[in-house]
């Protein structure tokens, strides 16, 4: 596998890890990432990567140690936000007892993200948050979902603003659960 | 979070540890029993997080929650709690279900005793049939009244929920008490609910009379209107009640559908993105993403695979060359330039400069001796003090050399 990674047969690949994508079971890529996965990890760890294997949730993607600047900073609270507020939307439009959990996020018809998203439609309150992070119209916000888009966390499914998530995005679902143990001003 | 928030979520986050404490006699257990049912309630929790819980609980303002009795360390359910509920529960204006059922049960029984009436064997008493109708005429009006009171009390508590500006564990407390309210009246909503039933009995025992050649026509005309009534009152009942429940259940379902920790931690996460900013929730450190675009991510392919060349050149197995120690050779340090430069300059005159420096250093070879002479002119840095001559030749070794001989003259 080293000597395939070094004729440079996997480029397109690494170029996408380091672009920060997901690679999950979907994508024919995750078998060699796979396979390979000690040559591919020395081959990042060189970089300065961290190659993950997030196994129970099937997919791989790099991590840096380096702190991010500002700019990588502003796009993670961005997506990260985003994702928050899809949360608190779906909940609120799902009025039987359906739990939102991530295998309700994986659903393969995706949901009406750019509407349900939009400033027409968002409460007042989630708007407002919005606009805190910078993302003050409908086209910034189909910017971030595009962005995650090219990160493979999600994908557009249909023209009239239909998206899936992808596995990938297990990792926001990591990320707001540990919220959920914090108790703001509390010791518990 | 307010003080008033904050009491109500410890409410809530105990609700099923104060109901449990509720029941026991006088509302009132021992310090250590308290502990043990904070656990049993909350199996995750550690022995310090219970220890903190109980003291949040006895602790609480504007008041505690829970009482400490010092005399013999029991704690007891501070009354207001139960006042607090009954308070909540009144500002509903939900009529409770057991009152429909008495007036529903009013129905049964004057259709009962109507029944009774026509049935005996004795001639039977018009007037007292007339008065049981008459009964029921006032049941069938009051069930109106409250269906519409009901009707109009959850629309106002559907707004209620609907209001943002409004605490939202106090909005979740009250659904918790609404939907208290709301569970035994879905039962009148269903096609064969007691409502249904004591109605098609009384139609039944209505028909009888109708059915009767020796009942007046007056009486007749009566049941007939009574007919009419019961089937308009059950039917507007369950509509009422069905589209009341239609409109709050959403809401309803927002309070008190069990919320997975995603939404939970997604909640906490914008309240507190709200409250303090996004900085505070420091979402870069938990979660790197990656930035395609920023310059030092960027790789040509010429330097990829340069670098891949170096990668795979760094991990060949190193050939380790046995050493001889017969072709040990002694450490011969580099020549010191500055001191070499400076003993020049304090000459009036050298000749031959790498000559000089060659005699100086026997036992260094030509090349080093030729870059240090290099060097010292540099260090003088004087042109004008240099004078070539010849060209001469110089060995040292196996090296050689021929170039014009360089003199310095102070």
């Amino acid at each position: 596998m080293r000597d395939r990674i070094g004729s440079g047969e996997f480029q397109k690949l690494i170029w996408g890890l380091l672009k920060g994508e997901h690679i999950d079971l979907d994508s024919q890529d995750y078998t060699h990432l796979e396979e390979g996965f000690d040559d591919f990890q020395n081959t990042f760890r060189s970089l300065g990567f961290s190659l993950i294997h997030e196994l129970g949730s099937g997919y791989f993607y790099l991590q840096r140690s380096k702190v991010a600047d500002s700019n990588e900073k502003r796009q993670a609270n961005q997506i990260s936000t985003l994702f928050f507020i899809t949360i608190q939307v779906l909940q609120d439009k799902e009025t039987n007892k359906t739990a939102i959990d991530l295998p309700y996020l994986l659903n393969n018809n995706g949901f009406p993200l750019e509407h349900l998203l939009s400033k027409r439609t968002l409460p007042n309150h989630l708007s407002r948050v919005f606009n805190g992070i910078g993302i003050k119209s409908d086209e910034e916000m189909i910017a971030v979902l595009t962005r995650m888009q090219t990160m493979k966390l999600a994908e557009k499914i249909s023209d009239n603003g239909t998206w899936r998530f992808r596995r990938g995005i297990a990792r926001l679902e990591q990320l707001a659960r540990s919220y959920a143990g914090d108790v703001g001003g509390e010791e518990e | 979070m307010s003080r008033n928030a904050t009491f109500l979520s410890i409410l809530l986050e105990n609700e099923e540890l104060l109901a449990s404490i509720a029941q026991e006699s006088e509302h009132r257990v021992s310090l250590s029993n308290l502990k043990e049912r904070i656990s049993q309630f909350n199996p995750e929790l550690s022995s310090d997080q219970i220890e903190k819980r109980a003291d949040k609980l006895i602790k609480s303002e504007p008041f505690p929650i829970i009482q400490e009795i010092f005399q013999d360390g029991d704690v007891v359910l501070h009354e207001k709690i139960t006042e607090l509920f009954l308070w909540l529960s009144n500002q509903l204006y939900i009529v409770h279900d057991k009152i429909i059922e008495t007036l529903v049960e009013t129905i049964n029984l004057a259709s009962e005793d109507i029944r009774q009436e026509i049935n005996s064997e004795n001639k039977f008493n018009t007037h007292l049939i007339s008065i049981k109708m008459d009964e029921m005429f006032r049941s069938l009006s009051q069930l109106r009244n409250i269906s519409e009171q009901n009707k109009r009390a959850i629309a106002t508590q559907t707004q209620n929920l609907r209001d943002k500006n409004v605490d939202y564990e106090y909005r979740k407390l009250t659904a918790g008490i609404i939907e208290d309210h709301l569970e035994p009246l879905r039962m009148m909503i269903n096609d064969d609910s007691f409502i249904v039933q004591v109605i098609d009995n009384a139609e039944t025992t209505l028909g009888i009379i109708r059915g009767n050649s020796t009942v007046s026509e007056e009486l007749k005309s009566k049941s007939m209107r009574l007919s009419k009534d019961m089937a308009r009152t059950s039917t507007k009942t369950r509509e009422d009640h069905l589209s009341a429940f239609k409109s709050i259940q959403p809401f309803l379902d927002v309070f008190l559908k069990k919320q997975t920790d995603l939404v939970v931690g997604s909640q906490k996460a914008l309240n507190l993105m709200n409250e303090f900013g996004v900085k505070h929730l420091n979402i870069p450190s938990r979660i790197t993403l990656l930035k395609g675009t920023r310059s030092n991510n960027i790789f040509s392919d010429s330097a990829f695979k340069k670098w891949f060349i170096r990668v795979n050149k760094s991990t060949e197995v190193l050939e380790l060359k046995p050493i001889s120690v017969e072709q040990a050779t002694s450490y011969v340090p580099s020549i010191p330039v500055s001191r070499l430069s400076e003993r020049i300059s304090q000459q009036s005159e050298v000749e031959d400069l790498l000559l000089f420096i060659m005699e100086k250093y026997p036992k260094h070879g030509l090349r080093p001796c030729l870059k240090a002479m290099v060097d010292c002119m540099v260090k003088i840095n004087n042109f004008n003090q240099l004078e070539f001559g010849q060209i001469t030749p110089y060995s040292r070794g196996k090296d050689y050399l021929e170039v014009a001989s360089i003199g310095y003259a102070r």
